[in-house]
């Protein structure tokens, strides 16, 4: 809370479509009962309440072939996941924020511009 | 609910409503305003007229960055912007640029602004005749009283978010449970279901 203050306020921050989307899945996948209502209540009150959601958009996966392309030169593996989220980070000209360290090297290779944010 | 407002602009200008800051480049260059607005169409024909956006999408209370470009020195310049659906767009400056053909423009959305897509763009036409000084409000020949728009681009507005509140709408994730979403993702990533 205290990095996303220093940065300007949850106003300032999106997230993936990406991303958005395999947190629900990891939360779909939990036992049934009340911990899992819980877990996506708060999911969906975080994302109603202000977090922008970027989607994967046709620049974005024109951005995924080329970065990809490249990352695979250099000898760099990734999931279809995390290239995803770069390439709409790319598209975009946003800042990656993440503790993850594919990004590091999607930044080395692709131009990816990247802050390491340990949780 | 506040205004958009254009918060600063780059580049040599002079508001319209004083054309005693302008009119004179007028008789200096000897350019008649016909030929003004020909240039005008010129522009906008080949669509060299553009207004563009720096992002697509910006919060309530920030600032977005517009490039407007293809302007026709010596011709009334307007930049409007507004949201869609909430009516016709304001006027948020009416300038002349006397030399440059390219501006760059700082709007500011208010804090208060209602979520949507807003549209910003700029219109041109020639000044039509002045005299002594001050536009004389007529057409400088028939027909010369187009308005000419350009290029639109549209930023999508996102509701200012008051932090407090929003870390306070929901219940934080306890760690062993966030760490059980994430290890689901893991393993679905892995195909290990």
């Amino acid at each position: 809370m205290a990095r996303v203050r220093e940065a300007g306020g949850i106003g300032v921050l999106s997230v993936s479509a990406i991303s958005v989307a395999e947190l629900y899945l990891g939360i779909a996948i939990l036992p049934e009962g009340r911990r899992k209502v819980s877990l996506l209540a708060s999911f969906d009150i975080a994302l109603t309440g202000g977090i922008d959601v970027r989607p994967f958009s046709g620049a974005a996966a024109k951005i995924y072939g080329t970065a990809g392309a490249a990352l695979k030169s250099a000898g760099v593996s990734y999931s279809f996941q995390d290239l995803a989220i770069a390439s709409i980070a790319l598209a975009e000209d946003r800042i990656m924020v993440s503790n993850d360290r594919f990004f590091e090297e999607a930044a080395r290779v692709c131009g990816l511009r990247f802050e390491r944010w340990e949780p | 609910m506040s205004n958009l407002a254009i918060e600063n602009l780059q580049g040599a200008y002079a508001p319209y409503e004083e054309p005693e800051r302008w009119a004179p480049q007028f008789e200096e260059r000897k350019i008649s305003p016909y030929r003004v607005g020909q240039y005008i169409l010129a522009n906008h024909r080949a669509g060299n007229f553009r207004t563009e956006t720096a992002k697509d999408s910006a919060v309530a209370g920030s600032r977005v960055h517009l490039k407007i470009s293809g302007i026709t020195p010596l011709a009334a310049l307007a930049i409007l912007g507004g949201r869609l659906n909430d009516g016709p767009p304001e006027a948020l400056d009416k300038i002349v640029v006397p030399f440059e053909d390219s501006l760059d423009v700082l709007a500011r959305i208010p804090e208060d602004a209602e979520a949507g897509t807003y549209a910003f763009f700029a219109q041109q036409w020639e000044v039509g005749v002045y005299r002594q000084g001050q536009p004389a409000g007529l057409p400088a020949y028939p027909g010369g009283s187009l308005i000419y728009v350009s290029k639109v681009s549209t930023l999508e507005v996102r509701p200012h978010t008051d932090d407090e509140a929003f870390w306070g709408s929901f219940q934080p994730w306890p760690e062993e449970d966030a760490e059980e979403v994430r290890e689901n993702i893991r393993r679905m990533r892995r195909n290990l279901f």
